[in-house]
C-alpha cells in the first residue's frame, strides 16, 4: 500500500510545485514503508534539509491523509540505485537483494568508453596491455592483477577495458566496479553493526571485482586486518579481481606488511608514462570522433609541451576544440597557443598597483618614489601617468583607491592621466611601444 | 532530528545569464562533465555557478566551503548539477583535497556535472594531491570575463533598470569613478541605493548618490 500513496503524493506535489522544485527536491526522494509507517530517504543532507524546511508538512498531509500513521524523513538509499538510470551503461551486475545488503554502496557500473580498442598501446604500457588481455582469457583462474603507475596514465582504463571485455565473451558473469574507498567505508560499518556476512554475501555475487585507487586502503589502518582477510575470502572464492594503485604497493606508507605482499601475489604490471610518439597518437586518436581538422604537427606540439600524464593531455586537447568550435577557427598551432595560454605560459603573477609602480619606474630608470612625488617635471610625471593607466587597465582597484597609492591624488588627476595616456598612445609612437612593453612585461 | 550547520544555497534572483556580460555564458553551458570556471575577483565566477542552478533542474550551489567539513560533499552526486564556488579556499588541506576527488570521480561515474570555480588556472592552485590536480587539468576550462568601463556602466544602468528604478548614464558614471571599479561592490552600492530610494521616494541623481554614499 505504501508504493501506491507516495506515487498519489507525487502526483500531488508535481501539481503544486514548480517542475525545478519537483525534480531537484522531490524526486530524489525514496520511500520505504511498513505496517502503517512510512520512512523517506534523501540522498543527501541538501536534500533533507530543503524537504524538511519546505516540503514536509505537506507531504505528511498528503500521506496521513491517504491512511499512514506515521512520516520520517532521513538521509539514506533504500535499493541500490535502481536500473532505470543510463540505458548507455549496461550489464548492470545483479544486487544482492537482501534487506540489509542495501545498507551498502551501490555496485558501479563499468564505462563503456574504456576499452581495449580505445586504448592507445605504446612501448610505455604494452606488458600492462598484455597483462590485462590475459585475464580476460583466463577469467577466474587468473590471478589478481594490480595495475600500477603514476596519474592519468591509464590504469583505470585498461581495468574498465577488463571488464568490458569479459562482458563482451561472458554475458553472464556479473562485473562490477568500486572505489576502494567505499568498499572500506562500508565494511567498516558492516563491521560496527556485526553484518560482515551480508558483507561478504554482496560481494560475493560478483564475478569479477575492479577496485580502483588502493593506494586509499591505507587510510583506515585498523580495518586493513579484516580487508586482508575479505580479500581473501574473495579470491577462494573464484572471483577475478583487478586492482589499480598509483604506485607499487611496497612503496604505499601505511599500508599494512601482509598486505603489501598480498597485493603482489599475482599479477603486477606498471603503467608508465608515454613518450613523446605516443602521446602525439593518443592525441590524434582522441581527437578522431570530432568532426574537426586536427594536424599531425598540432598534435606533436602539444605532445612536446604536455608530458605529465594522459589525463592532461586529453584535457589540453578537449580546450583545444572547444576553443576551435566556440571562435570557429581551424586548429593550428597559434590558435592552439591561444587557447592553452595559462597552462603553456604559467601567468599567474599576479598584477599589483605596487607592482605596476615598480616596474613602471624601472623600465624608464626612475625612482619608485618619484611615483608618490609631488614633483611634476614631465621626465617624472609622464611615467607616473603611464604606471596610473597602466593600475587602471591591469586591476580592478577604484579610481580614488589608484590616487590613493600614487601619493594621495585625487581620482580626478587619475582618470586625467588615463585619458591623456590613452590620447598619446594614439598619436605618438614611442608612448605607444613604452606603454605595450610595459603590458607584455606586466602580464607575461 | 540534529540539526547540522545550515548551508546557505540560496541563489540571487539577478544572477541569471541574460544578466551575464561576457562570452563565458556560451562556454560554461557547452562544458563536460567537471568544469573549472576560473577569473579574477568580481568577473562574475559566482554569478555563473548561480546561473546555471537557475537554468537546470536539479542544481545545487554549494559555496563558504570553509566554515564547513569535507563530509558536505557527501551524497551530492545524486544531483544532476552541482556547483561549488572558491574551491581555492579549502584546496590546501589534503583531507579536503581527498574528498574532492572522491566527488569528482562519483560524479562522472554517475553522469552527472560538476562546475568548480577558484581564482586561478588550476596550474597555479597549491594541490598536492596528484589524482586531484591531473582530473582539475582534464577538466574543461572556462575563463570568466573582466569587463572594461563601458561594459561595467552598461550593466549598472541595466540593473538598475531590471530593478524597476531608472539610472541615468551620467550617474553610473559617477559611481564608477568614486566608488568601486569591483562589479561586486558596484552591486551592492546599487543595491543600497535602491533601498533608499525606496525609502525616501526620490530619484537617483549625483547629489543624491553623494549624499547616500557620504561622497
Amino acid at each position: 500500500m505504501g508504493a501506491t500513496v507516495w506515487q498519489k503524493c507525487l502526483l500531488e506535489l508535481e501539481d503544486e510545485l514548480s517542475s525545478k522544485q519537483f525534480s531537484t527536491w522531490i524526486r530524489p526522494l525514496q520511500a520505504e514503508s511498513e505496517s502503517g509507517v512510512m520512512k523517506l530517504l534523501a540522498p543527501n543532507r541538501y536534500i533533507r534539509d530543503q524537504v524538511n524546511d519546505q516540503f514536509l508538512r505537506r507531504i505528511k498531509e498528503i500521506l496521513l491523509a491517504n491512511g499512514l500513521e506515521q512520516v520520517s524523513l532521513h538521509i539514506g538509499t533504500s535499493t541500490p540505485i535502481s536500473d532505470d538510470a543510463n540505458d548507455k551503461k549496461l550489464n548492470r551486475p545483479r544486487q544482492a537483494k537482501s534487506a540489509k545488503a542495501s545498507a551498502f554502496y551501490p555496485l558501479l557500473d563499468l564505462n563503456k568508453e574504456f576499452t581495449f580498442d580505445s586504448f592507445v598501446a605504446g612501448r610505455s604500457n604494452e606488458f600492462a596491455r598484455a597483462a590485462a588481455l590475459q585475464v580476460c582469457d583466463n577469467v577466474g583462474t587468473s590471478k589478481c592483477l594490480l595495475l600500477y603507475g603514476g596519474v592519468g596514465l591509464g590504469k583505470t582504463h585498461l581495468m574498465h577495458a577488463v571488464g568490458n571485455a569479459i562482458i563482451d565473451k561472458h554475458p553472464h558473469l556479473r562485473v562490477a566496479y568500486m572505489y576502494s574507498q567505499r568498499f572500506m567505508e562500508d565494511m567498516v560499518r558492516a563491521i560496527e553493526r556485526g553484518a560482515m556476512n551480508d558483507f561478504t554475501q554482496y560481494y560475493r555475487d560478483v564475478d569479477v571485482l575492479l577496485m580502483d585507487d588502493i593506494q586509499f586502503l591505507a587510510k583506515g589502518a585498523k580495518s586493513q586486518e579484516e580487508f586482508f582477510h575479505v580479500f581473501n575470502r574473495l579470491q577462494e572464492n573464484g572471483s577475478q579481481i583487478v586492482l589499480t594503485c598509483d604506485r607499487y604497493p611496497k612503496e604505499i606508507p601505511g599500508l599494512e606488511e601482509r598486505l603489501k605482499s598480498r597485493f603482489v601475489w599475482g599479477m603486477t604490471a606498471s603503467v608508465e608514462p608515454p613518450d613523446l610518439e605516443t602521446r602525439a597518437a593518443i592525441l590524434i586518436k582522441k581527437a578522431e570522433p570530432e568532426t574537426i581538422n586536427f594536424p599531425h604537427e598540432v598534435a606533436f606540439f602539444i605532445a612536446e609541451k604536455i608530458r605529465s600524464n594522459v589525463r592532461e593531455l586529453e584535457g589540453a586537447l578537449k580546450r583545444v576544440i572547444a576553443n576551435a568550435n566556440f571562435t570557429k577557427r581551424e586548429i593550428s598551432i597559434s590558435q592552439v597557443k591561444e587557447s592553452l595560454n595559462d597552462l603553456l605560459a604559467i601567468q599567474d603573477r599576479q598584477v599589483g598597483i605596487e607592482n605596476i609602480q615598480k616596474t613602471v619606474a624601472d623600465y624608464f630608470k626612475i625612482r619608485i618614489s618619484d611615483m608618490h612625488s609631488k614633483r611634476r617635471n614631465r621626465s617624472v610625471a609622464r611615467p607616473r601617468q603611464v604606471a596610473m593607466a597602466l593600475a587602471k587597465e591591469l586591476t580592478n582597484h577604484s579610481l580614488p583607491e589608484i590616487g590613493d597609492s600614487f601619493g594621495g591624488r585625487d581620482h580626478t588627476t587619475v582618470l586625467h592621466a588615463c585619458r591623456k595616456i590613452e590620447e598619446l598612445r594614439e598619436n605618438t609612437r614611442d608612448i605607444r611601444e613604452d606603454y605595450n612593453n610595459l603590458l607584455r612585461i606586466l602580464t607575461a | 532530528m540534529n540539526k547540522q550547520l545550515a548551508l546557505d544555497l540560496k541563489l540571487r534572483d539577478d544572477a541569471t545569464f541574460s544578466n551575464y556580460l561576457g562570452g563565458a555564458a556560451t562556454k560554461v553551458l557547452q562544458a563536460d562533465a567537471w568544469t573549472y570556471l576560473w577569473g579574477k575577483p568580481g568577473s562574475g565566477k559566482t554569478h555563473l555557478l548561480q546561473a546555471i542552478c537557475h537554468h537546470t533542474e536539479g542544481a545545487i550551489y554549494l559555496s563558504g566551503l570553509k566554515q564547513h567539513s569535507k563530509d558536505v560533499f557527501e551524497g551530492l552526486e545524486c544531483m544532476q548539477v552541482v556547483c561549488i564556488d572558491d574551491i581555492h579556499e579549502v584546496l590546501d588541506d589534503a583531507d579536503w583535497q581527498e574528498a574532492l576527488f572522491h566527488l569528482m570521480n562519483a560524479i562522472k561515474d554517475m553522469d552527472k556535472r560538476l562546475y568548480i570555480s577558484g581564482n586561478k588556472p588550476v596550474r597555479g592552485l597549491r594541490v598536492g594531491l596528484a589524482d586531484l590536480k591531473s582530473r582539475l587539468l582534464a577538466a574543461a576550462v572556462v575563463e570568466t570575463d573582466v569587463l572594461d568601463d563601458e561594459q561595467k556602466l552598461a550593466v549598472l544602468v541595466q540593473r538598475a533598470e531590471n530593478r524597476g528604478f531608472r539610472m541615468g548614464e551620467d550617474v553610473a558614471r559617477f559611481i564608477l569613478s568614486r566608488t568601486s571599479r569591483d562589479m561586486r561592490k558596484l552591486i551592492d552600492v546599487l543595491q543600497h541605493l535602491e533601498l533608499e530610494t525606496l525609502q525616501q521616494g526620490k530619484r537617483i541623481t549625483i547629489p543624491f548618490v553623494k549624499r547616500i554614499l557620504n561622497i
